[in-house]
């Protein structure tokens, strides 16, 4: 219901920035369409199936996939269940309360979701047991450690490297009844769905903004491609508006950075 | 002159002297409001036709006393703003508070009729009390804030022609509060001239209107 | 395999692909709120209504302009299956979409320390249910005497069957191959909701972002009608 806390940015430090983005610079050095550096650690976590750390300047996420077996859904009989859940964690900020995933959390959740999901990543028809009784559920869990804005960006390529280095025992049918199968294997992968955010702050456009450029900025666009270069997901976020040419110029900037960070994300996936 | 526009709808293109209730963009003026648009001697603007009451510096109001303090009283002015009048202002000199109790002079639940004196953007606003600022009466009505104040503003005879044709006693504050004074009748006869005001939105034909409605009673014609 | 959504140019519902469902809105139909509208779009029932400005909750409190808030609720008969009454995630985040649409047209600067809500309630939910909400809560706004720079419209493009389409209905939405509501303020060519799901190339994105743009305007000559009739002189009746 209620919008979510913006930092106080003083007018000299407002002066300071927007100067800084005329002479297409930042506060921290970058370049308009430079991301900060990002770093990404996949199996972090030994007792999930997947898992992976990223830290996209001072904004820390961690994601942990497990895999689960349930029923179907029943107007999908015949497909695995991907359920993405998100929390910023009290730890990310002074300002982020205790309590249930309040409309940031569900929102971030939900985005990624849609990245995962529409980019069809996973062939979810692989991940059946017993057609209409038994099939995979794969849980996504992000939890925001730090925050520095761009959750989005961060929470996205957690999830993507820890779901493609994820590694399950699978559920073998033995006389009958499910057994744990003996040697792991991974996800039945078919493509990678990029995230990549943009601000308009003033009437500049820059890529992974940091919590102050998002205290600043009219509004976000985050923008998800797949690998054939199709759109499968967009979000505008932010209380402000964005002219119709920002976003087709953003949905253009957005497919050659998105290339980019596939780069970086296939280097790690491989090398996991 | 006074066509009916909706938001973002341009009232006036050209140099303007000055402007009210519209956005200025360039040489056009758009209006911020659903409203009627009235433009001519240099000026444009948009008489608003729905919303709060927005207290204006002069502005007569009624308002009803929510809580009393050594110092001031907090009144409801039917607004997202309190108002608040000093304790000095009720009395004819400067006064002690520790020596005058204010409550002597008013309690919660009063109605007391001001004049605005001073508003800060985001702050309650200070209020004058009227000369006669105890206000009482045998009935209370509140029209919509956007027409009282434009009849306020715009000294509308429709006020006055309501107690003459009604015999009630009437005290209409631009803030959208209407206390009357009169018996039941006269309550009933003053119920269907505010009536006629809340359900019209041309008020240029409101005064002939209200005319024709209370002369259904009966009463002598008048013109 | 894949259902046929769209035989020789012909939708499921007869409409052509840049056909507007048939749209309708009434003003002022709430008498306690400040303002209030009821849309019907298609098979979509929605009421809007608008209080505030009023005293803002301490925690919300912004001393540069008025606090905004919005519910975007789903009644548990509003869909074919009985609907849980608890806030589901979706309608949260459809709540926060909402807000974020319609904001920017706001001028909130005039109400420092206050708090505006909107309650949007979907009786019968229809494809494209966030959109007519916004629709409806802009004009509710208005009649609500709200300062704005601009009304907002929304409306949802998709593509079915490799067909570009305005204004999803229930089965184009759940079965086509992309969703995308956009919302707009016209006066300054801005968006204020974009959202998308499915799979589009760039050049089906830029296509789908016009047509809705054009069916933007559509839609507000119907927002400017709903506030004529209730505000116009005349054979007036409450």
């Amino acid at each position: 219901m209620m919008p979510s806390k913006k930092l106080l940015v003083s007018a000299v430090r407002k002066e300071q920035i927007l100067k800084l983005l005329a002479q297409g610079k930042r506060v921290d050095n970058r370049g308009l369409l430079d991301y900060r550096p990002l770093s990404i650690a996949p199996n972090v976590i030994e007792k999930a199936e997947g898992s992976a750390l990223v830290k996209l300047g001072d904004t820390h996420v961690i994601a942990g996939v497990k895999i689960g077996v349930g029923t179907p859904f029943p107007d999908t009989p015949n497909e695995g269940i991907l359920i993405v859940n998100a929390e910023i964690l009290p730890t990310a900020s002074e300002y982020q309360e205790p309590g249930p995933p309040d409309e940031d959390s569900i929102e971030l959740a939900r985005v990624v979701d849609r990245g995962i999901r529409e980019s069809k990543m996973i062939d979810f028809t692989k991940l059946v047991i017993e057609p209409g009784k038994h099939v995979y559920i794969v849980y996504v869990d992000i939890s925001v450690i730090g925050m520095d804005g761009n959750l989005f960006d961060a929470s996205s390529y957690a999830a993507v490297v820890a779901l493609l280095t994820t590694k399950y025992y699978p559920m073998v049918n033995e006389n009958g009844t499910l057994v744990k199968g003996s040697e792991k294997v991974p996800l039945p992968v078919q493509d990678l769905g990029v995230s990549t955010t943009f601000a308009k702050v003033d009437s500049y456009v820059i890529v992974d903004p940091t919590w102050e450029e998002e205290s600043m900025m009219e509004a976000r666009l985050t923008i998800v491609y797949d690998k054939s270069g199709n759109i499968c997901a967009v979000q505008k976020g932010g209380n402000g508006a964005l002219l119709v040419d920002d976003v087709l110029n953003i949905i253009d900037l957005a497919k050659s950075k998105s290339e980019e960070m596939r780069k970086v994300l296939e280097g790690v996936i491989s090398n996991a | 002159m006074s066509k009916l526009v909706v938001p973002g709808e341009i009232v006036a293109k050209g140099n303007f002297r000055s402007w009210a209730n519209v956005l200025k963009k360039g040489e056009e003026y758009l209006s911020l409001f659903v409203g009627r648009a009235e433009i001519g001697g240099g000026r444009v603007r948009v008489i608003r036709l729905s919303g709060p009451y927005i207290p204006k510096v002069g502005d007569f109001v009624i308002g009803v006393v929510t809580d009393v303090q050594p110092l001031a009283a907090t009144l409801d002015i039917n607004s997202y703003v309190n108002g608040y009048i000093m304790a000095n202002a009720f009395f004819k000199r400067r006064i002690d508070p520790s020596k005058f109790d204010l409550s002597k002079k008013v309690n919660v639940g009063d109605l007391v009729a001001a004049k605005v004196q001073r508003i800060e953007r985001g702050k309650d606003v200070v209020l004058q009390p009227d000369q006669r600022w105890k206000v009482d009466g045998d009935a209370i009505f509140y029209i919509s804030p956007a027409k009282a104040h434009y009849l306020y503003t715009s000294r509308s005879r429709i006020p006055s022609k309501i107690k003459e044709l009604t015999g009630a006693e009437l005290r209409l504050g631009a803030n959208g509060i209407v206390v009357v004074k009169g018996d039941l009748k006269k309550i009933e006869t003053v119920k269907r001239a505010l009536d006629v005001i809340e359900s019209k939105y041309n008020l240029n034909g409101l005064y002939n209107e209200i005319i024709k409605v209370l002369n259904k009673d009966g009463k002598s014609t008048d013109n | 395999m894949e259902n046929q959504l769209i035989i020789n140019g012909k939708r499921t519902d007869g409409r052509g692909p840049t056909d507007l469902r048939p749209l309708k809105i009434d003003v002022g139909i709430i008498k306690n709120a400040a303002g209030s509208s009821y849309i019907e779009h298609g098979k979509n029932k929605i009421i809007v209504a608008i209080y505030g400005p009023k005293d803002s909750h301490r925690y919300a409190m912004n001393i540069e302009k008025a606090t905004l808030r919005c519910r975007y609720h789903m009644s548990p008969f509003s869909t074919e299956e009985r609907k849980n009454p608890q806030p589901s995630r979706r309608e949260i985040e459809i709540s926060k979409v909402i807000r974020d649409a319609l904001e920017p047209s706001l001028i909130l600067e005039n109400f420092p320390k206050t708090m505006i809500d909107i309650f949007v309630e979907v009786l019968q939910s229809d494809g494209g249910s966030r959109s007519a909400s916004i629709t409806a809560a802009s004009v509710a706004l208005a009649d609500a005497g709200i300062p704005m720079k601009d009304l907002v419209e929304a409306v949802a493009v998709g593509k079915v069957n490799g067909t570009l389409v305005v204004d999803l209905n229930d089965i184009e939405d759940k079965e086509g191959e992309s969703d995308m509501p956009v919302a707009f303020m016209l006066n300054e060519n801005k968006i204020t909701l974009l959202q998308m799901d499915g799979k589009m190339t760039v050049e089906e994105f830029k296509a789908g972002l016009m047509m809705a743009m054009e069916a933007a305007k559509k839609i507000k000559e119907i927002q400017k009608e709903a506030l004529a009739k209730k505000y116009s002189q005349g054979e007036n009746k409450k």
